[in-house]
């Protein structure tokens, strides 16, 4: 079987949530997740987006393959109850923020890893972010931008965030992977450049140590 | 704020000067511009904070596909950096000022060619 994001986007755009999870299915039989993740559904989403901004689809559209997308993540996200000792991992988008689907993905390899995971979705301001690490106490917070004119408020709050919590600080999504976010925060977060990276750094990265270079 | 007083300067003069417009977009129209310019002055601020031109230059070819498959040609975005150029003096510190001068020009060179 060979995989093909186009299919799946057509899926997407039909709004056939039915036919897009059969095709996923069938793709996790010969690939894994993280596989279908990042080589299926994220370039099938990449090529919605720029349909939208060629104006060959409507917004709605847009929106109908989006809901259609983040329903098959979640029914494909099985996971099993992580071990009390276990890492955690808090996920959240920053303030105005919408695109969560990447940051959705990666919290599912995070709970296959094993991880408690604490996934706050979209748009989440910075000092409810704060609190919630207050209480949660994790090992790692990762934080995900879509849009280029997010780096500023990116880079301020990874240093907040690194200032006020004991947590390693990770970033990635579509702005931190185009424009070399890692120069710009320095030490203080690491850039994580696809899911295949996640994965090699929760294999090698134990407990969650920020350091490795990736 | 000074980027609300760009901004209205900015989306004033064009309606007044192109009153066509007006005519094909509406007010819906307007709230748009209103909306693109602030995203102008956002992506201005990005590259100016990073020091990255780049980072306008990409932006400003993304807004060509989005502006002329939605009926908006080049010439008004020329048109509306120009302004651009000329509302931002004396409303922001003079380095960001010319920061961004820089990078409009850059842009519009990449526009005209
Ligand atoms: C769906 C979508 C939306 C939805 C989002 C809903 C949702 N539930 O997420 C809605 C409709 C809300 C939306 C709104 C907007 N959007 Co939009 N959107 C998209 C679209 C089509 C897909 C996004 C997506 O899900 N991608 C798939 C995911 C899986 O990819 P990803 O996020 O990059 O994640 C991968 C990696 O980056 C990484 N990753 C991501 N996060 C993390 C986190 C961790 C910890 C790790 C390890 C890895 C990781 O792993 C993923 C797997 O490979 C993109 C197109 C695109 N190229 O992405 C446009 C896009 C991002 N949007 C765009 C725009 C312009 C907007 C709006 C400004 C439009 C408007 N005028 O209203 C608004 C802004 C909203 C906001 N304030 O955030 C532009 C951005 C252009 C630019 N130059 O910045 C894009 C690129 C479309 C385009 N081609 O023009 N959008």
């Amino acid at each position: 079987m060979e995989l093909e994001p186009r299919l799946f986007a057509e899926h997407l755009l039909a709004g056939d949530d039915v036919a897009a999870l059969l095709y996923v299915q069938k793709a996790l039989e010969h690939f894994s997740h993280t596989d279908v993740y990042e080589h299926v559904m994220t370039p099938a989403m990449y090529h919605v987006g720029d349909l939208w901004e060629q104006n060959k689809i409507t917004v709605a559209e847009e929106h109908l393959a989006t809901g259609v997308c983040d329903f098959v993540l979640a029914q494909i996200d099985h996971r099993d109850p992580p071990a009390a000792e276990a890492p955690r991992v808090l996920l959240c988008c920053l303030e105005g923020e919408e695109h969560y689907l990447g940051l959705k993905m990666a919290a599912s390899i995070f709970r296959r890893y094993g991880w408690h995971v604490r996934f706050l979705g979209p748009t989440l301001p910075l000092e409810h972010v704060l609190k919630d690490a207050a209480q949660f106490q994790p090992q790692v917070i990762g934080l995900s931008g879509a849009l280029a004119y997010r780096i500023p408020q990116l880079k301020a709050s990874v240093e907040t965030l690194k200032a006020e919590t004991n947590a390693d600080i990770i970033i990635s999504g579509r702005t931190a992977l185009i424009y070399d976010l890692g120069a710009q925060v320095g030490y203080a977060a690491a850039t994580i450049a696809s899911l295949e990276a996640l994965e090699n750094w929760l294999e090698d990265g134990n407990e969650g140590t920020a350091n490795a270079t990736i | 704020m000074s980027k609300e007083r760009i901004v209205e300067e900015v989306v004033a003069g064009i309606y007044k000067d192109y009153p066509w417009v007006w005519d094909k977009f509406g007010e819906r129209g307007k709230e748009k511009t209103i909306e693109d310019n602030y995203h102008h002055l956002d992506h201005l601020y990005t590259a100016y904070s990073t020091g990255e031109a780049q980072i306008f230059l990409d932006y400003t070819d993304w807004l060509v596909t989005v502006l002329t498959s939605r009926g908006v040609g080049v010439d008004l975005i020329v048109d509306n950096f120009e302004r651009l150029e000329k509302s931002i003096p004396g409303r922001l510190p003079q380095k960001e000022a010319e920061a961004y001068l820089n990078y409009l020009q850059q842009a519009r060179v990449k526009l005209e060619t």
